[in-house]
């Protein structure tokens, strides 16, 4: 390929991008200015997956597993197995949510700070492309059957109390912020 | 003019937003001054040939508009500031001729640096004549392109501004900076957290 091609390629790539972030994603907009034009805790829902956190327990439990590899007829155990894994990847997905709700969370607070640290920003960036790279991977390995479904156990526990953290600085923050709150962020 | 107008599209919106203006500002220009910097090193790269030079100064200063521009709306994006819609329409008009000049730019460099490249050398006089009608039909064929792009453009600003501007919206009141001081650090630790948890789950 030549330099002729190069160029336009990336010239079309860079517009279409361009072009692609100039459309207004009418369902993020509105979500942006709802958190920031009513209640912080309603329009940020930092945990709402974590609400299934017992049941998602129960489920994912290396002693039902068990149970139904013993009790259950073969294609059954499988079939039931299969659809554990589907749910655990539904819970992943919700999780994913929850991460990016928090992260969002912290972008809100920044662009409403009068000062911000380049260090933490920085952080926070790279934090958010490594949950990407690693939430990736946990879904393809929860997907591939390579990855036993009581290890998310782990990973529930720490949203819980992460969801319990987070409602407390909610609340402070909305105490904070309340009749302070900039009218057009995200219109 | 070009610079200047993609200079205010990144001043207008942000600069209320004191603490993310301070770190977008200096992201940009950091950025600016690096792509004028390849944009000069890659024209004085070229042929000692005025119009060489140009052509390739021009297409890289384009470029570097549409990547500017580019960096600033994943900025906005990233904090939940979008554009509004005379802004965004302003933004778009600018891609629009940044894009047209980068493609159009590229093509003529390839023509004066290689096929009509005789035009320049005073060794190749013999060949002026008959290159003279080609180097015309490029130069025209490319202003024609260049003002219907720009006709383009100032078409998209002209809709946008078919309504009286709206009244400026007032400034945010930000949040007390202890705020940020206080959960920054604390959201950033929580995601960390549940990084290394994914790391372990992913452990054989």
């Amino acid at each position: 390929m030549n330099d002729l091609s190069i160029v336009i390629l990336l010239a079309l790539a860079l517009s279409g991008a361009l072009l692609w972030l100039l459309i207004p994603k009418r369902k993020a907009s509105r979500a942006d200015a709802s958190s920031l034009h009513s209640d912080l805790n309603e329009a940020l829902p930092t945990a709402r997956h974590y609400a299934y956190f017992r049941q998602i327990r129960q489920a994912l439990s290396a002693a039902d597993s068990e149970y139904l590899v013993h009790n259950a007829p073969p294609h059954v155990a499988q079939q039931a197995l299969r659809e554990r894994r589907a749910v655990a990847r539904r819970f992943l997905m919700g999780l994913h949510e929850d991460f990016s709700n928090l992260a969002r969370l912290g972008r809100i607070i920044a662009a409403l700070s009068p000062e911000v640290s380049h260090k933490q920003e920085t952080e926070r960036f790279i934090l958010g492309l490594k949950f990407q790279i690693l939430y990736a991977l946990v879904w393809l390995r929860l997907s591939t059957g390579n990855l036993p479904l009581e290890q998310l156990e782990h990973l529930t526990g720490l949203v819980g109390r992460l969801a319990m953290r987070l409602d407390t600085a909610m609340t402070e923050i909305s105490a904070l912020s309340a009749g302070r709150l900039p009218g057009r962020l995200g219109a | 003019m070009r610079s200047l107008a993609i200079a205010e599209l990144c001043r207008f919106g942000l600069r209320d937003y004191r603490g993310i203006w301070a770190l977008v500002w200096r992201v940009l220009t950091a950025l600016s001054v690096l792509l004028l910097a390849r944009a000069a090193s890659d024209a004085w790269g070229q042929p000692n040939r005025v119009a060489i030079y140009g052509t390739t100064l021009d297409r890289d200063l384009a470029l570097a508009s549409i990547v500017v521009l580019a960096v600033l709306l994943l900025i906005r994006n990233y904090y939940g500031l979008a554009l509004e819609p005379l802004q965004r329409a302003i933004a778009i008009g600018i891609c629009f001729i940044c894009a047209v000049d980068v493609i159009g730019n590229t093509i003529k460099r390839e023509l004066y640096t290689g096929y009509l490249f005789g035009w320049f050398l005073t060794s190749q006089k013999s060949l002026w004549p008959i290159l003279r009608p080609q180097i015309m039909r490029v130069n025209d064929f490319w202003s024609t392109v260049h003002l219907v792009s720009f006709m383009f453009s100032m078409g998209i600003w002209c809709y946008a501004l078919r309504k009286p501007l709206p009244a400026p919206s007032e400034s945010p009141v930000l949040l007390p900076a202890n705020v940020y001081r206080e959960m920054s650090p604390a959201i950033n630790m929580r995601l960390a957290t549940f990084n290394d948890r994914l790391v372990e789950l992913l452990k054989p």
